[in-house]
């Protein structure tokens, strides 16, 4: 390769750097719908994820169904059984089963029918792939035993059919309750499957059958199937139903049927009919999953009144229904059940400065939120504004409750886009549990309510749980309260990632991270603190904090002689907009006595393409000091690369999701390697995080990325281990390899 | 590893195609016709990314022309890149023997995908 000398072309240099602008847009165009078509990728792939499990649920009941342990199998040779399982000599109630004439042991008004089978047979029939015919069988004691049998195999087509293969099923004479295995299965939703009698009489239900129908095994076993009927679909219906039963022999498509509750919902049925020789239909196998919760219904839901039009959730109606019906539940299984109230902080003031299109869309973010972290079986209802509930059945411990509040809490953490507009929406929640707080609907949706109302006078974003004793000793659990004490009790600490050459030798500086190890809660997420933090205010202080501790740390390292080039230091959008910001960077350098460029700032890319002038002023003005700039999570905010030409910035950080992706992911490839480019092109620095393996790291590198940070090389460590690690880097490279 | 020569006098640009290709291929790089002429006869590549709009007595139509009308290298694929508005370029370089055109400022997925249908990926 070579490069010719540039042409020192003296045109209109203003015209070139506009048309390099432009042609920088059109990159940024296309990362866009890259990133776009990558993200409707990964939810396809989930929904075919869903989609695969719920299919794969069914086979599993099916089996259960089809091969339960009373299942015979035996072998004919001319007419005399050659072998048979031990569940054939159950059946037949005896032990000598080989030798005998099968023929022999069929009922009188079954043996036209079995010799129609082996008729079939002769005639080359393909047996496989028809039913079973329901024959009488005579077993040792000489009663007659229905059973569904199938010639399974005929390795001989002809006349003589020589040797035949015989699947032999009794028909279900009890009534069975399947126990679905896999709990987990349940929660994803599971598919309902019975069988029922040829008078439409259940016999086998299994666990998703009663938790969709709202009925338990012993109510409704042996109850008629139109138990479940809804009275929506007419006459007409029905009539098409029986038609297509009897000539296709099935049935399928959307019903709309009835609760135990009363409650109508979609579901998805299918129903196939099993025969006798005469073609009578002698029984019903049936499953059908719950559609209400599908998207694809909604508009059929809303004719039903019972669903929130903005969010799609149930409305108030539908959650004094579902309320009801999980107290009764309760009740009946003896278990626990819990009910939250939850409100947004601050949602007033959303809605009253940006207006109501912008509460609107951040209530369908908060909607979709909820759902993401309840369980199948739990309801998440809107009451109207910005007040949500969850019904939350079937608890076996009160920290089930609080553990289901914390992903709640959680999962709000990340800021919610819409539009220009980056909102922080935080969650108040009441929580209720029955029986102890409460054992009608009324009592726990007050008391619910009013632990709501505690937890947000306390601060808001934390949930409390009602306490009976209202004159004191209210337990608060407030991750809020307990943060607020966290920088002054010494709870907070940091930890150091080193970023690296691409082949691991040369450190080129570390990344500080923000920890919290709290003596109430654990070892608590940053994704949980960082944002309370954030709105409380106390991100002022704490930010400070960490650049004073970072810098000292820096400080010391070097002192002892370990050469740490340059610390890198998160930064908050509230520290930005602090009008001291940039004084109190630099007070806290010459504090601790480090040159400037031993300081990084890490921006977030969202954040940094939301800033006024002023507050980019502020970092051009540290970045003229030595300090450097780096963009944070790249590739996941808008990236506006014209825009970010004019940022004073000097390296950018690629998200750790295409890093992630990069070894399966021809998206996550095309994007990082655009980065990579974009990036070299400005000349900015890039360094890849959250890189893990040494698949991610060689696209990395046949990228042209230079810097790493991620668990292939290092974790994030305590200073004491950072110095032993350099030790060792040291050692191996024998030169103090740092730039 | 199949040779591409990139024909541009704006050194940004020229490394932004660069950078954009040359993972998939090997990159050439001319700043003017007369230097893109030489390096297509000493390179043979297998395609050429050429500027219409160049300074000097060649431009990239006159590179053209005598790419084809060259018995070694009349074969090559040629993608003509023109700025905006420069609508009589697209008529001339179609009738001159380009295999493609793209208009500045490009898709980089377009110029991409190009190649590779051309190659056959």
């Amino acid at each position: 390769m070579m490069y010719p000398p540039d042409s020192g072309n003296t045109g209109d240099s203003g015209a070139l750097v506009a048309e390099l602008q432009a042609q920088l847009y059109r990159y940024a165009e296309d990362l866009y719908v890259l990133m776009s078509e990558h993200d409707e990728l990964q939810q396809r792939y989930r929904a075919l994820d869903r989609s695969y499990r719920s299919i794969s649920d069914y086979r599993d009941l099916l089996t259960t169904l089809m091969y339960s342990a009373s299942e015979a199998y035996l072998s004919t040779s001319s007419g005399r059984i050659t072998s048979a399982t031990r569940s054939a000599a159950v059946l037949f109630g005896s032990d000598e089963l080989v030798g005998q004439n099968l023929r022999g042991l069929i009922a009188a008004e079954s043996l036209a029918a079995f010799d129609e089978m082996q008729g079939e047979i002769s005639a080359g029939d393909n047996v496989r792939s028809g039913g079973g015919r329901l024959i009488g069988l005579v077993n040792a004691s000489g009663e007659v035993v229905e059973a569904l049998v199938w010639i399974i195999d005929d390795f001989s087509v002809g006349a003589e059919a020589e040797q035949l293969h015989w699947l032999v099923r009794p028909m279900i004479q009890d009534r069975i309750h399947i126990y679905d295995r896999d709990q987990s299965r349940q929660e994803l939703g599971g598919e309902a499957v019975f069988y029922a009698d040829g008078n439409g009489r259940l016999l086998v239900v299994n666990d998703s059958f009663c938790r969709i129908s709202g009925y338990q095994p012993e109510e409704c076993l042996g109850q008629p199937m139109r138990i479940l009927k809804s009275g929506i679909q007419g006459e007409h219906f029905y009539r098409m139903f029986w038609e297509a039963l009897k000539g296709n022999g099935s049935w399928q498509g959307e019903i709309v049927n009835r609760r135990k509750s009363g409650e109508l919902y979609p579901e998805w049925l299918s129903v196939a009919g099993s025969r006798d020789s005469n073609g009578k239909i002698v029984g019903y196998f049936g499953k059908f999953h719950d559609l209400s919760r599908l998207h694809e219904s909604e508009g059929h839901l809303s004719k039903l009144a019972y669903y929130d039009v903005l969010t799609g959730l149930p409305n108030r109606h539908l959650f004094q229904d579902r309320l009801k019906m999980a107290i009764s539940q309760a009740r009946r299984s003896n278990t626990q059940m819990g009910l939250f109230f939850i409100d947004l902080d601050r949602f007033k003031q959303v809605n009253d400065t940006l207006g109501h299109d912008v509460g609107d869309e951040l209530l369908k973010v908060v909607a979709q939120r909820l759902a993401s972290v309840t369980r199948e079986m739990d309801t998440v209802a809107r009451l109207g504004g910005d007040e949500f509930t969850v019904i939350l059945p079937n608890l076996s411990h009160e920290r089930d409750a609080h553990a289901i509040a914390a992903k709640i809490l959680e999962v709000f953490q990340p800021p919610v886009q819409v539009g220009t507009h980056l909102l922080f929406p935080s969650p108040s929640i009441g929580i209720a549990l029955f029986p102890s707080h409460g054992t009608d609907e009324a009592t726990l949706i007050r008391r619910a309510d009013m632990a709501m109302y505690h937890a947000k006078g306390d601060g808001g974003n934390a949930f409390r749980v009602f306490e009976m004793d209202d004159e004191g000793d209210t337990r608060v659990f407030s991750l809020e309260s307990a943060f607020r004490q966290a920088l002054d009790r010494g709870e907070l600490y940091l930890v150091y990632q080193p970023q690296l050459s691409a082949d691991g030798q040369t450190l080129h500086g570390v990344e500080a991270l923000l920890r919290w190890r709290s003596p109430d809660f654990g070892d608590v997420s940053p994704n949980v603190f960082i944002p309370i933090a954030e709105w409380s205010g106390a991100i002022v202080d704490i930010g400070r904090w960490v650049i004073r501790t970072a810098c000292a740390q820096m400080a010391a390292w070097r002192e002892a002689g370990c050469h740490v080039e340059r610390v890198a230091v998160n930064i908050s959008p509230r520290q930005l907009r602090d009008a001291n910001f940039t004084a109190l960077v630099i007070e806290e350098l010459e504090h601790s006595g480090l040159p400037a460029e031993a300081l990084e700032l890490e921006i977030t890319e969202s954040e940094l393409m939301l800033y006024p002038e002023s507050t980019l002023m502020k970092l051009d003005e540290l970045r003229k000091r030595g300090l450097s700039i780096a963009i944070d999570d790249f590739g996941t905010g808008y990236s506006n690369l014209a825009r970010l030409r004019t940022l004073p910035v000097d390296r950018i950080k690629v998200d750790r999701s295409f890093v992630q992706d990069l070894e399966h992911d021809g998206d996550a490839q095309a994007i990082s390697t655009c980065i990579v480019t974009m990036a070299k092109v400005m000349k900015l620095d890039v360094v890849a995080e959250g890189v893990e393996t040494a698949g991610q790291l060689r696209h990395l590198v046949d990228q042209g990325c230079t810097s790493v940070q991620g668990f292939l090389f290092a974790q994030p460590m305590l200073p004491a281990s950072i110095e032993n690690w350099i030790g060792l880097l040291t050692t191996q490279t024998g030169e103090t390899n740092v730039a | 590893m199949r040779k591409i020569l990139i024909v541009d006098d704006q050194p940004d640009i020229r490394r932004l195609i660069h950078l954009t290709l040359g993972k998939r291929y090997e990159i050439h790089e001319a700043s003017n016709a007369a230097d893109a002429l030489l390096l297509a006869a000493e390179q043979k590549p297998d395609a050429v990314i050429l500027d219409v709009m160049m300074p000097g007595d060649l431009n990239g139509m006159d590179v053209l022309q005598r790419i084809r009308a060259d018995a070694e290298l009349k074969g090559t694929f040629v993608v003509m890149v023109t700025a905006k508005g420069q609508q009589a370029d697209f008529e001339s370089a179609i009738d001159a023997g380009a295999d493609g055109y793209l208009i500045k400022p490009f898709s980089p997925l377009q110029l991409m995908s190009l190649l590779q249908e051309h190659f056959g990926s």
